[in-house]
């Protein structure tokens, strides 16, 4: 298959689902937002970040971006802003400069709370009859960006559904698609061997810095990165090590060159495989690669991770066949037949990769039935680093 | 239980002790991969509310005790009746670990863990049993009168920044309630370079007697408290400046009620303790219908009064942001997320 439908936006950009969000600009307007989009159809984010007067300029840009990109991603049909007053809704402009059909509900000029959403549910009407307007067309497979992602890994987790998920990552990336590996401090112990896929020294180096500055970041907070990472149910689940836990996870995505290395939630500039310095964290990562435009993820998880997204469908991959079977409400595809023998890497490639196209044409995941819709804001992680974290 | 104002205040008797101005049962996802089973267990049980947080996975040490110990804290909240932890499974703050301190303080608490329990749906099932059997165990908490000296009231630190007139109504206020017998914590803004450890003492609350504690250290209903006179009862803590972190610390210390000054941003809920909002004229004009009371540029001898009043009549029933049934949240971090 060549071909997918997908919904075309006015920016050029294809996205698999069609959502109106409603976003927050700042914590205390997660209330408001709520309020605005509950029962509309629309869908919205709550989070807890809070600006503060003498917030690093680093701190401000990431969430800034993180908040665009969100807002501008292609499954997002049309998006209403809330801002508590005028200074923080700067994004406005931002994403509507990105081709974004966007307005604004400032609630200090509303009237107050009830005003704010009385504001907001007239101006979500407009919103939402032009995401019903839009319809699918075909558009090429290159067309997708895949955010990959593993969660609550296991021993299994590198020997059958992260190597499955990279030849998985391998087809779409020879599709002329985009893939993004990321969780920097799940690829501590890997770096070398993903550097040598890097497309030029520039790259190799950048793998290099941006493992040494989680490094770095964690000897500077005087802590240990054990028990964070591998978390307690990665050890349950038979993972000793993180270097262990990384050479797994650096599987999902597969074995093409590695073009570029990317700041976190910045759209990639390059097609095919792609690095982005995020936290480990599941759930901040995954906003940080939908912030970066991915309308899709696949998730593979050893002792069964539930979270979804918002805004794009999220596939879980089970790495055995009991989580698969236990969790089977929240479990997509179950790579644990690789360890039957009824599947092989390759096959459970395909198949993951052919589940892919049927989510991207509109198959909901087992996230999306259950309406998990989990949302976080990564903070600039480095400031303990000073100026050394370039 | 003695001193009863002639405007009774009312409170449920906790098992402990402790007295509960609200009778709420908590539901605490252990981490944010729970938050949204949480949240369904939640759905449809009177008086239960469901916490929204964004942590317990991928955090350093002293960070994941930090955010352990405020939803800790929150879990044995006086006016929660009863709490369900609900955990995943993999996380780093161990849902069975929470489950288990908050029990440690005598609180009555239910354990669901989704991983265990086989997924989301049967995780939601197990969670909304064990809910209904909390609160059919909470509702035998006598109601009854209770006064000030039963109380803690938290505020938070926006009104020292005010002009002196305005700035002197809240010490009038946190002055009337220690004369009242309450526990007062007053949360002081730490810059990022500042101390983490020891509030610095206002100059305007030189005057009064008070004592430092830890941020979102519990201390309502402690040995330490009820030991003090009236007159020390007033503890400083030090917190971030960001203000539903604020709030949220003031929480997990057990403050019964937040006292919030509305100087800049919106007014915002706490999901455990009601808040009672003063708008600070004139930056909280717009928000007029949304405060319980407002504070003029020069306000009159009857500023701090209305302001205690306020308190008492949040104390007694719902503050506008309850009524519109929202509330935010926010965990004070102190390492970056790995």
């Amino acid at each position: 298959m060549d071909a997918i439908p997908l919904f075309r936006r006015g920016n050029g950009r294809w996205g698999t689902r069609n959502h109106v969000l409603v976003m927050p600009l700042v914590a205390a307007a997660s209330g408001v937002a709520r309020a605005i989009a509950h029962g509309t159809g629309a869908t919205w984010v709550e989070h807890d970040y809070e600006p503060e007067p003498d917030d690093l300029a680093q701190n401000v840009a990431r969430v800034s971006r993180t908040f665009v990109g969100f807002a501008t991603n292609p499954n997002v049909a049309a998006v209403l802003l809330v801002a508590d007053t005028a200074r923080h809704a700067s994004a406005l402009d931002a994403v509507r400069a990105e081709g974004q059909r966007a307005d604004l509900v400032v609630v200090a000029e509303s009237g107050g709370l009830r005003g704010a959403i009385r504001s907001g549910r007239a101006r979500l009407v407009p919103l939402l009859a032009k995401a019903a307007a839009a319809a699918r067309e075909r558009a090429p497979v290159g067309a997708l960006m895949l955010g990959t992602e593993c969660g609550g890994s296991d021993a299994l987790s590198g020997i059958t559904a992260n190597p499955a998920l990279g030849d998985a990552s391998d087809l779409l990336v020879d599709a002329g698609g985009t893939v993004i590996l990321a969780e920097t401090t799940e690829l501590i112990g890997a770096e070398h061997l993903l550097a040598r896929r890097a497309v030029n020294p520039a790259v190799a180096d950048a793998i290099y810095r941006i493992i040494h500055r989680y490094e770095a970041v964690v000897r500077a907070h005087g802590e240990d990165i054990r028990g964070a990472n591998p978390a307690p149910g990665n050890i349950e689940g038979g993972l000793t090590t993180i270097e262990e836990k990384s050479l797994g996870a650096a599987k999902k995505g597969g074995t093409r060159p590695i073009h570029e290395v990317i700041e976190y939630a910045v759209r990639p500039g390059a097609r095919g495989l792609v690095i982005m310095d995020t936290p480990g964290n599941d759930v901040e990562q995954m906003v940080g690669m939908t912030a970066a435009g991915c309308q899709i993820a696949a998730f593979t998880t050893g002792r069964g991770t539930p979270t979804g997204s918002p805004i794009i469908p999220v596939i879980k991959i089970a790495t055995n066949s009991h989580t698969a079977a236990r969790m089977r409400d929240n479990i997509d595809v179950d790579a644990g037949l690789i360890l039957d023998g009824r599947e092989t890497l390759r096959s459970m490639g395909q198949r993951i990769f052919d589940k892919i196209l049927a989510v991207a044409w509109g198959e909901l995941t087992k996230a999306e039935q259950l309406g998990h819709r989990e949302f976080s804001v990564s903070r600039y992680p480095f400031a303990a680093l000073g100026p050394a974290a370039r | 239980m003695h001193e009863t104002p002639p405007d009774l205040l009312r409170a449920r008797r906790r098992p402990g002790g402790a007295c509960g101005i609200r009778h709420h049962l908590l539901v605490i996802p252990s981490v944010l991969c729970s938050a949204q089973a949480a949240k369904i267990i939640a759905e449809g049980i009177p008086g239960a509310i469901a916490i929204e947080h964004q942590h317990g996975c991928s955090q350093l040490g002293g960070d994941a005790r930090l955010t352990e110990q405020i939803l800790t804290g929150l879990g044995t909240h006086p006016n929660v009746a009863g709490t369900l932890v609900v955990g995943l499974g993999c996380e780093t703050v161990q849902g069975t670990s929470l489950y288990r301190a908050i029990e440690a303080r005598g609180q009555r608490a239910a354990f669901v863990g989704i991983q265990q329990a086989g997924g989301t749906l049967a995780a939601i099932r197990a969670g909304r049993e064990a809910l209904a059997r909390l609160r059919d165990t909470a509702a035998v908490d006598p109601e009854g009168p209770v006064a000030w000296g039963d109380l803690c009231v938290g505020i938070e630190a926006a009104w020292l920044s005010l002009p002196q007139v305005q700035a002197a109504v809240f010490v009038e206020v946190i002055r009337r309630l220690l004369t009242a017998g309450a526990t007062v914590v007053q949360a002081v803004p730490q810059s990022r370079a500042g101390s983490p450890a020891t509030a610095i003492v206002p100059p305007l609350l030189a005057p009064l007697a008070s004592r430092a504690i830890p941020y979102a250290h519990a201390v309502a209903g402690s040995a330490d408290v009820a030991a003090a006179v009236p007159a020390s009862r007033l503890f400083l803590m030090p917190a971030p400046e960001t203000r539903i972190a604020q709030k949220t610390g003031l929480a997990a210390v057990g403050a019964h009620v937040v006292l919030s000054a509305l100087i800049e941003g919106l007014p915002a809920g706490c999901p455990v303790a009601p808040v009672v909002h003063v708008g600070v004229v004139p930056a909280a004009r717009a928000f007029a219908e949304d405060v319980e009371v407002m504070l003029d540029v020069e306000p009159d001898a009857g500023a701090a009064p209305a302001i205690v009043r306020a308190l008492e009549d949040g104390c007694r029933e719902e503050t506008v942001v309850e009524a519109l049934g929202t509330f935010e949240m926010a965990i004070h971090r102190i390492a970056p997320t790995m």
